[in-house]
């Protein structure tokens, strides 16, 4: 039909022009994007990850559920901890190849010279720290607090929160009595009054707020102060490991794709994993933020509260160290060059 | 191929290469400025950052309003673009960077707003300044932290809108190219195509349709191949084959139709010779009869060649001038249509139309007549005009008007008979709806036009009347009928009818009507004027009788009073001869009592205030109350009394009003010992009815006195007589409680009457209707029997204190005295008030209360007195004179256990207060 349309040599000259013309331009479109994964029939590689049962640590439980880790050719090794700053120690002690850690933990490390790397924040909350007290302790509002007994975990993100909170209401530490208290001995603590109030997280907090039904109040402030979660390694494990590193961060940007697109089924995983009510999950779940990132935030926080322990002699340095140089880039720009907006 | 389907092919692929092609472009050149706008909105919400970090980091420098303020403006516009590009972002990534960013800019309000707060804070603080100023770096960390995100999110969303910039302009570029690519591949085919067509197929066509041109009809073009052009080549060869074969043809043609023109003159003819009807063809300008048909020989009798011979002047009557004249009104077409009369051959003379029409015969003008006899029916139309004639007649002789309504158009036709009835003059009259609606009179019109319409709509013979006004002013009364005719569908087509006048016979029947209605008014005056008397003196009646119930407390005071004296000085006196006269006093005193009563009680049921009661009860403590009320008396007289009453009755529990029973039953029965000298009084109680729901019963009451006769019997239930005046003397009694055992028992649904013979004695019967109740409460018999109450009093409540409430002097002596004389302790309240006063001092264990008091009346005392404390249970009684049922509701209504009627009967009050006292006590 088209030989008989164009006529054999009209048909021989321009047939071939068309079809380079239409090659050119279908070429022109865009080219999918390649996608990473394990090339079967490796062996796996052994790592272990330190991580806690707290929410901020639900992309490393989802990636772990999911196979994501294999899928990326790790044996992950999963070390349980109550809260970031044990599953630090547990990387400091060589226990752990990876940690997941708050950002004031962190900060402490970096003022003892302890040689590791932030390689990735995995989720960022305003509203995940706060204040439960009793109203029996005569405790109504903030500025209640004066003079009463107030729990925190030293070392933490509950000890940099309970100082915003009470600068952000006219008050000392001087103003009040503290007591250090680990946040499984909080609830008690209340009960027994032993203590009047608590600086604490998630779930605990809520747990807490809970037992204590119409006798607590909580105090919140979420502009006084933004909680990160991080990914931290050490630095030799860094350097000698890059591609382990690449795979570890690939499978949490799995997770988060995951928990982005199934919030219900990353629920249920949390509730399996961590053994703790799915309702209580849900009620937190609006207040954290899952997303792979390094950005400037992290660094501000550490130089924040770097301050805040020097000024109130938390420690035995007096000038703040270069956080900027604890910040691992390099991976995560590999992996994700948008997650990283961070000029180190 | 034919070229034809080849184009189509080209144009076809061309136009839907180009049907998709457009819109794809069309969405593409869109798709790309909406990027563009994008990608603007987010540079601006970039530049907006920048301007904004500036405004806050002076502020964080200076601290002053000009800063603060930059900052909030420039702050507005950010919600400004924010909400724009909410809603121009569609994409759910870009959406949830905005949402991202959206709250991050009201984070970082919200710490400003926190930061300028604090900074007043600052400059007022005294000793704890430095807390404040700590409290200034946190938020201004967290401000910059917070900064991070938003500078993030405007990063991302421009590099998001860049790249959808990017990929429109791709698209966009791929498809214009491809359109232009499409529209030249088109042209290239369709010129190809027409150079083929020219140099192969056009020129050997041209050479050989010249050589055709030219006269040679026997060449023929080449034809090879199946396109449009094989087609013309062999159309054009066809062609010139035809053109050969037409020429031959054509003689052969010219001779046919010769053949035809002679075959259609001969069917002609055929048809003029044989037709049924009378023809003839005449010369116009002599009459000469040209033809004539078989037809028009038989017709006139003459032989078909005869009349041929003849002029048409011999046929018809006319003379040959004025027949020559109407040839010509014919020949011109002016007429065509003729009556005359035309001369047989046997000499007869007939009607006919003739139909003339002017014809032409090959240039030659004839004249072409058809004839129709139309004698027999000249003969039918003379006959009706007969009897038109003969029908105007009569209706002359009726002086019936007759008319004619042609109901489609509308047309209307009257007789003059007609015209004289309405006093019109058929002359300069019109005979119209007009004409006859304007004689109508006016309070008729409406109604007489109605009972047209109707009888059209509901096909039914019209019958109407009305009123005319004739010229003279004079009104006339008319009856008129009319018969309508319909046509297939039911609609009228024709109204026909008569009138007459027939005022005299209306006249004579309005009047008789008016000596009715006359008669009529008089009975309905008369009527209402006895209706109003009759009113008037049941008003009188009712105001008769409500006075009599007035004057029942008026009577009681006096008469406890007197009564109540009499009993306390009886009580008290020793001598015989004073014992007899205050006896003869009481038993006085007792009959005027009950004179009262019976004026009391037929009052209030003249006044409509009667009610009964409906408590359930037994027929044997009715007999047992009444039988203690008589027995005595009849006893006295040394009569006996009998009571009859069969179990079966005894055993039923009843509903009813058993005081009011028992007051018929005590009035037949008193009446029965007060006319009986000697012998026995029966009380026989009979079933006549049981149902479910009720019982009808029978009480007969038997004596053997003095009888009555008959005409005494038909007074005997009449207010106001007795069977005769000197009963009352002999015998004592108002004569009222016959009637009001009557209306008693009417009330109840039942008669009384009586059967009697004079000297025989007499049985009184009851008929009444009572319900069944389910159980009777029987009251708890108190044990009065051994021990009068009196004694019992006496005995037992001693000194218990009483609270007697009573205005009036006399009767507060009379109670007083009673009570003392029981043992009973009284203190007197001399009204309402006091009492409620005295009450709240001390206890009392009962209260005698009356109900009319100045000040607080014992109503509203009571009232009071239940609200105390201690109060709740104590016997509260009523004593007044206020003795009718209703006012007995109104006390326990307020409160008070029971309610004593005076006068007081000692007997009566003891019993009453031995019974409160014992409830109290016990």
């Amino acid at each position: 039909m088209v030989a008989s349309l164009l006529g054999k040599s009209l048909m021989v000259k321009t047939l071939p022009l068309f079809i380079i013309i239409l090659a050119t331009l279908v070429g022109c479109q865009k080219s999918p994007t390649q996608n990473y994964g394990w090339r079967s029939g490796e062996p796996l590689e052994k790592v272990s990850f330190a991580y806690t049962y707290q929410p901020q640590s639900t992309l490393a439980h989802v990636a772990m559920a999911k196979g994501y880790f294999a899928e990326e050719g790790l044996d992950m090794q999963p070390l349980m901890r109550d809260f970031g700053k044990e599953a630090l120690q547990a990387l400091l002690e060589s226990k752990a190849d990876f940690a997941t850690v708050a950002e004031t933990p962190v900060m402490f490390s970096g003022l003892r010279g302890d040689t590791i790397f932030v390689i990735a924040n995995i989720e960022a909350s305003t509203t995940n720290n706060a204040i439960v007290a009793k109203k029996s302790a005569g405790i109504n509002a903030p500025g209640d607090l004066k003079g009463k007994r107030v729990g925190f975990t030293p070392g933490t993100t509950s000890d940099f929160f309970l100082d915003s909170f009470l600068t952000a209401n006219g008050l000392t530490r001087q103003d009040i009595h503290p007591i250090a208290l680990k946040p499984d001995e909080m609830r008690d603590a209340l009960i027994a009054a032993k203590a009047d109030a608590v600086s604490t997280w998630n779930y605990p907090l809520t747990l807490i707020a809970q037992a204590l039904g119409g006798d607590g109040v909580l105090f919140y402030d979420r502009q006084i102060y933004t909680e990160t979660f991080n990914i931290a390694a050490q630095q030799d494990f860094v350097r000698t490991k890059p591609e382990t590193v690449k795979r570890f961060l690939r499978a949490l940007v799995k997770a988060e794709e995951f928990v982005a697109k199934n919030p219900d089924a990353a629920q249920t995983i949390m509730a399996a994993a961590t053994k703790i009510d799915k309702s209580l999950i849900q009620d937190v779940w609006n207040a954290f933020n899952y997303r792979v990132v390094l950005d400037q935030k992290l660094l501000l926080t550490l130089e924040d509260e770097a301050r805040w322990a020097i000024k109130n002699r938390l420690t035995d340095k007096t000038t703040m160290p270069d956080y900027a140089s604890y910040i691992h880039s390099d991976s995560l720009r590999a992996v994700r060059p948008e997650a990283v907006s961070t000029n180190r | 191929m034919r070229i034809s389907t080849r184009l189509r092919i080209i144009t076809g692929v061309t136009i839907a290469a180009l049907v998709i092609l457009i819109p794809i472009l069309v969405w593409s050149f869109v798709e790309f400025k909406n990027a563009k706008d994008d990608d603007t909105l987010a540079d601006a919400l970039h530049d907006n950052y920048f301007e904004r970090a500036s405004y806050r980091d002076q502020y964080f420098l200076y601290r002053e309003d000009r800063q603060r303020e930059q900052w909030v403006k420039s702050k507005h516009e950010t919600d400004r673009l924010v909400a724009q590009a909410k809603v121009q972002f569609h994409r759910g990534h870009d959406q949830q960077v905005l949402e991202r960013f959206s709250r991050s800019i009201e984070d970082t309000a919200q710490l400003f707003d926190r930061i300028v707060a604090n900074t007043q804070v600052i400059k007022t603080a005294g000793a704890n300044k430095g807390v404040y100023e700590e409290f200034d770096r946190r938020l201004y960390s967290q401000l910059l932290l917070i900064a991070t995100d938003v500078r993030m999110a405007i990063t991302t969303l421009q590099s998001s809108t860049e790249g959808r910039v990017q990929e429109r302009y791709r698209q966009l570029t791929v498809i214009t190219a491809l359109f232009a690519l499409t529209l030249a591949l088109a042209v290239i085919l369709v010129a190809h195509q027409m150079d083929r067509l020219i140099r192969r197929r056009l020129l050997p066509l041209h050479a050989g349709v010249e050589l055709v041109a030219q006269g040679n009809l026997d060449y023929r073009i080449e034809t090879n191949g199946s396109d449009e052009f094989s087609e013309l080549s062999l159309a054009i060869n066809s062609m010139t084959g035809k053109l050969q074969e037409l020429t031959y043809n054509l003689e052969q043609k010219v001779a046919d139709r010769t053949e035809a023109v002679q075959r259609s003159e001969a069917r002609f003819r055929h048809f003029f010779e044989k037709n049924k009807s009378v023809m003839l063809l005449i010369e116009p300008a002599t009459g000469a009869i040209i033809e004539a048909n078989l037809a028009a020989a038989s017709y006139y009798g003459y032989a078909q060649q005869h009349l041929v011979d003849m002029n048409i002047s011999d046929i018809n009557t006319l003379s040959p001038e004025e027949v020559a004249l109407e040839r010509q009104h014919a020949l011109h077409d002016e007429r065509n249509y003729f009556n005359f009369c035309h001369r047989l051959a046997s000499g007869e003379i007939r009607d006919v139309e003739v139909y003339s029409t002017p014809v032409d015969a090959s240039g030659r003008p004839l004249l072409f007549s058809v004839i129709h006899d139309v004698t027999q029916r000249k003969q039918q139309e003379a006959a009706l005009r007969r009897a038109n004639t003969h029908l105007s007649m009569a209706q002359d002789a009726a002086h019936a008007g007759f008319w004619d309504w042609d109901i489609g158009s509308g047309k209307l036709s009257w007789t003059p008979e007609f015209f004289r009835l309405f006093g019109l003059d058929a002359a300069t009259t019109e005979a119209s709806f007009d004409t006859w609606r304007a004689t109508l009179h006016p309070e008729d019109l409406h109604a007489a036009e109605a009972r047209i319409s109707t009888a059209l709509r509901d096909h039914l013979p019209l019958t109407n009347e009305y009123r005319i006004v004739l010229p003279t002013g004079e009104t006339r009364w008319i009856y008129a009928v009319g018969d309508t005719s319909y046509d297939e569908q039911n609609q009228p087509l024709r109204m026909v009818g008569l009138c007459v006048d027939f005022t005299e016979r209306k006249i004579a029947e309005l009047e008789l009507d008016q000596h009715r209605h006359h008669l009529e008014a008089m009975v309905e005056e008369r009527t209402a004027a006895l209706s109003i008397a009759k009113e008037a003196a049941e008003a009188a009646n009712r105001a008769k009788s409500q006075f009599l119930a007035n004057m029942s407390h008026e009577l009681r005071t006096p008469m406890n009073a007197i009564m109540g004296m009499t009993s306390l000085a009886l009580r008290r006196a020793a001598d015989p001869q004073l014992v007899d006269k205050l006896t003869k006093i009481d038993n006085a005193s007792h009959h005027l009592l009950s004179v009262i009563n019976d004026i009391l009680d037929i009052s209030k049921i003249e006044a409509e205030r009667l009610t009964l009661e409906r408590v359930s009860f037994k027929f044997g403590l009715v007999l047992e109350n009444l039988v203690s009320m008589v027995g005595q008396r009849a006893a006295e007289k040394g009569l006996k009394l009998f009571i009859e009453l069969p179990p079966d009755i005894a055993r039923l529990s009843l509903m009813g009003d058993p005081l009011r029973l028992g007051q018929i039953l005590l009035n037949l029965t008193g009446n029965a010992v007060k006319f009986t000298t000697q012998g026995a009084i029966t009380l026989r109680i009979m079933k006549l009815e049981e149902s479910s729901v009720d019982v009808l019963l029978r009480c007969e009451v038997h004596d053997t006195g003095i009888g009555i006769t008959a005409e005494d019997q038909k007074r005997l239930f009449t207010a106001f007589e007795q069977a005769d005046g000197s009963m009352t003397r002999k015998y004592g009694g108002t004569g009222l409680g016959l009637v009001i055992s009557r209306r008693l028992a009417e009330l109840m649904g039942g008669d009384i009457g009586l059967v009697s013979t004079a000297g025989q004695g007499s049985t009184f019967w009851l008929i009444v209707r009572l319900g069944k109740a389910n159980e009777v409460a029987v009251p708890s018999a108190l044990a009065f029997a051994e021990e009068t109450a009196e004694l019992q009093l006496k005995t037992h409540y001693a000194g218990a204190r009483i609270l007697l409430a009573e205005d009036e002097p006399i009767n507060q002596e009379v109670s007083r005295g009673l009570l003392e004389d029981v043992g009973l302790t009284v203190e007197l309240a001399e009204d309402g008030g006091l009492a409620v006063a005295m009450a709240q001092r001390s206890h009392f264990d009962l209260i005698l209360m009356d109900m009319q008091m100045p000040q607080m009346n014992g109503v509203e005392a009571t009232r009071v007195i239940r609200a105390l404390p201690g109060y709740a249970k104590t016997p509260i009684l009523a004593m007044t004179a206020n003795a009718f049922d209703e006012d007995r509701k109104v006390c326990i209504e307020a409160g008070m256990d029971d309610h004593l009627g005076k006068p007081v009967v000692p007997e009566v009050l003891y019993k009453t207060l031995l019974k409160w006292l014992s409830t109290s006590r016990g």
